[in-house]
């Protein structure tokens, strides 16, 4: 009988800080507001505290696992009693999550996650290093995988201890703080954050508090700004200094959300390093969180690399991957399973996705265009698109109504004949590749053994002008970087890549 | 790939307008497609309908949505005069002719409706089953062609609504680990044959293809 194993005895302390984290900012409302009512602290901890501490405790007493000859066993709970059975070869991931309380403590956190759901299977919170090494050895002893012998190293890339197993870890990138920079400013989550830290001031309380220290100095300021909007755009006035000092604040705190979103891109990814083990792809990063998790190479079902215009300034691509696993559930969900390659430099993307994808290579790949037609259909959807900011400009006539439309038009061509002329697809290689996109370019790559349901459509439009639009549709496409919708294509051209792809992937099962 | 056949199953049911009579189809298959030029089909083999021949939907289906049909027209019908009757009363004749001319207009085009677009969506729906899958065809104004590889097929269902048991009808589902088409209906199918393109989805079936 293969014996059991508890958590770490720190699991207590950890699931206790848990719950307390959880319950933060409830608890700091019914400070607030208890305050008023006249509840003492005492009262509230008790009432929010010792359950937490209870459970974790009670948690920590009856979690146990075992090593079964093809799975993992887990026991728990005392009342309901639960035991999960889970076969090793269903563990497609084990995540290894280290906050900073971890870190001191020097456990892990460790979510065995398989091919479905949105919930991990098991999340043991916590287990020390030499468990998770044992852990990873045994469920992924039948992939042949070598185990790190050691502790992951700290961020810069100090080489793992030699495993003396047959495959060597092959790294496939390693982010530098030059890298981090660039992915925080592609990100841009500057503005999210912002937004959460007013809201959240706003919910404990702090801006009513401190606001009455602030309206004397914020009111004739926000009236200022009222004014000299209003004159611009009712009067037509430019009163130049104004406006010099709103762009120059304009431009402040543009850069205060610029340093806000690079500096959560240090925190969410720093040391971000990818790793090639046989089949599967290792991934650590996060400087305060720290996650190590796990892809296998066949789980992947689509692959997206995107080029916006800071891409393009600064020489990079980013690279997202969808694979089987479900939806991911936090907030940081997209830095979670989908992003192989934050930013990745463009010389290196082709050799990147040979790794991702065995065979395939993307500068050997036949691009193909759409029909000829195209550029027309794309210019009269852009013109109607355009003619609705114009409307207004005819009910109301002004100085705008003779910039805003020939604008609108302009840009309207502009941007259909782009779209048209970086409309792309090919299917060679083993996969279907499209790419799309003018100032943020697309190419999602689907590999024909991933490709479930085949369609084409045809609208009245395409009809009319023989048209048809492909869709390929794979596990998990739900992110529109994922998704293969050609448009445009010669009807006979839809015809024959349906065909094709439909026996490719009736042959490839 | 697609093979136009002539029917040669002895039952006489001509695919063109239905006749609405159940259980005059054969217990088999579906007469192919209307024209018969072309090849002759190869004789029918043991599992006779993956042969690639595109099949027309069971005629009785036009008869199912025109019931279904009648019972939305006759339904609004009746809320459209539940709502005209205090208008007749209160409102001055101008706007009550209006509204009486709307109704009316409403339940007209939903009549029309009732009896021509069953027919349309039947000559335009169709589908063929061989040995690489199935592939849908259906849409009059917005038309599209599906195709599911047998070797994508997780599971399959066959159901039937209330209306559709009195026609002898069945809905076959496909269940792909797809997102958009993670499930594919073929309405107005014989029962048997659904039941026939179900067995033959599901057979030799080996790796989950995710």
């Amino acid at each position: 009988m293969p014996s059991e194993h508890r958590l770490h005895p720190t699991s207590v302390v950890l699931g206790f800080v848990t719950w307390v984290r959880n319950l933060a900012v409830p608890g700091a409302a019914m400070l607030v507001t208890g305050g008023a009512a006249g509840w003492d602290l005492q009262t509230i901890v008790g009432l929010a505290l010792l359950p937490a501490a209870l459970l974790s405790l009670g948690r920590y007493l009856t979690f146990r696992y075992r090593y079964d000859p093809g799975e993992l066993v887990i026991r728990s709970g005392l009342f309901f009693r639960n035991e999960r059975h889970i076969p090793y070869e269903r563990i497609q991931n084990l995540d290894a999550r280290q906050g900073v309380a971890h870190r001191v403590l020097r456990v892990v956190m460790v979510r065995v996650e398989t091919g479905g759901g949105s919930e991990p299977e098991a999340v043991m919170n916590a287990l020390p290093w030499p468990a998770v090494h044992e852990m990873r050895q045994r469920v992924f002893a039948s992939r042949a995988q070598p185990d790190p012998a050691g502790e992951p190293g700290p961020r810069e890339g100090q080489a793992a201890e030699a495993a003396p197993a047959a495959e060597r870890p092959r790294e496939l990138l390693l982010l530098t703080p030059a890298d981090l920079v660039i992915c925080g400013l592609i990100r841009n989550r500057g503005v999210v954050l912002l937004g959460a830290f007013v809201g959240a001031a706003y919910e404990s309380g702090i801006v009513d508090r401190y606001v009455s220290r602030f309206v004397p100095a914020v009111e004739p300021f926000r009236d200022a700004v009222g004014e000299t909007l209003k004159g611009v755009v009712t009067r037509g006035e430019l009163p130049l200094a104004s406006l010099a000092a709103l762009l120059g604040f304009g431009l402040a705190a543009g850069v205060v959300l610029l340093a806000l979103s690079v500096g959560w891109a240090f925190v969410r990814l720093g040391g971000f390093r990818l790793s090639l083990r046989g089949d599967d792809l290792s991934m650590e990063y996060g400087l305060l969180d720290r996650v190590a998790s796990t892809v296998p190479r066949r789980r992947i079902q689509a692959i997206g690399v995107q080029r916006g215009l800071i891409h393009r300034w600064t020489g990079r691509v980013s690279v997202r991957v969808e694979t089987a696993a479900g939806v991911a559930e936090e907030e940081g969900a997209d830095t979670r399973r989908t992003w192989m390659a934050p930013v990745l430099r463009s010389a290196d993307l082709r050799e990147f996705l040979a790794a991702l994808l065995p065979g395939f290579d993307l500068a050997g790949v036949a691009w193909e265009g759409v029909a000829p037609g195209a550029r027309g259909r794309a210019s009269r959807q852009a013109l109607l698109l355009a003619a609705v900011p114009c409307v207004p400009c005819v009910v109301w006539p002004g100085w705008w109504s003779a910039v805003v439309p020939p604008l609108m038009v302009l840009w309207a061509l502009v941007a259909a004949h782009q779209r048209v002329k970086h409309l792309g697809w090919a299917e060679s290689g083993g996969a279907v590749c499209f790419r799309r996109g003018w100032l943020w370019r697309t190419v999602s790559v689907v590999p024909t053994s991933r490709i479930q349901v085949v369609s084409t459509h045809e609208s009245p439009f395409d009809r009319r002008t023989r048209m048809a639009r492909v869709r390929v549709d794979t596990a998990g496409a739900s992110d529109e970087t994922f998704r293969v919708s050609i448009p445009f294509l010669e009807r006979h051209v839809a015809g024959h890549l349906r065909e094709r792809l439909a026996s490719l992937s009736a042959s490839s099962g | 790939m697609l093979v136009r056949a002539m029917n040669d199953d002895q039952s006489s049911q001509p695919a063109g307008p239905p006749t609405g009579e159940p259980g005059a189809a054969a217990p088999s298959f579906e007469p192919p497609i209307a024209g018969g030029q072309g090849e002759v089909a190869p004789p029918m083999s043991q599992s006779g309908l993956s042969d690639g021949v595109e099949r027309r939907l069971d005629p009785r289906v036009i008869d199912l949505h025109r019931l279904v049909g009648w019972i939305g027209t006759a339904s609004t019908a009746l809320l459209l005069t539940t709502g005209l009757v205090p208008t007749l009363l209160l409102a001055p004749p101008v706007v009550s002719a209006g509204v009486t001319a709307l109704a009316v207009a409403i339940v007209a085009a939903m009549a029309w409706l009732t009896r021509r677009w069953p027919v349309l969506a039947h000559r335009h729906a169709s589908y063929i089953v061989d040995a690489g899958g199935l592939e849908i065809r259906r849409g009059v104004i917005w038309r599209a062609v599906i195709n599911v590889p047998r070797s994508r097929v997780q599971h399959t269902d066959v159901s039937q609504g209330p209306l559709e048991r009195r026609f002898g009808l069945g809905t076959l589902s496909t269940f792909t680990a797809g997102t958009d088409y993670a499930q594919v209906r073929l309405h107005g199918l014989d029962r048997d044959t659904a039941l026939q393109i179900r067995d033959h989805l599901l057979m030799k079936h080996q790796s989950d293809a995710v």
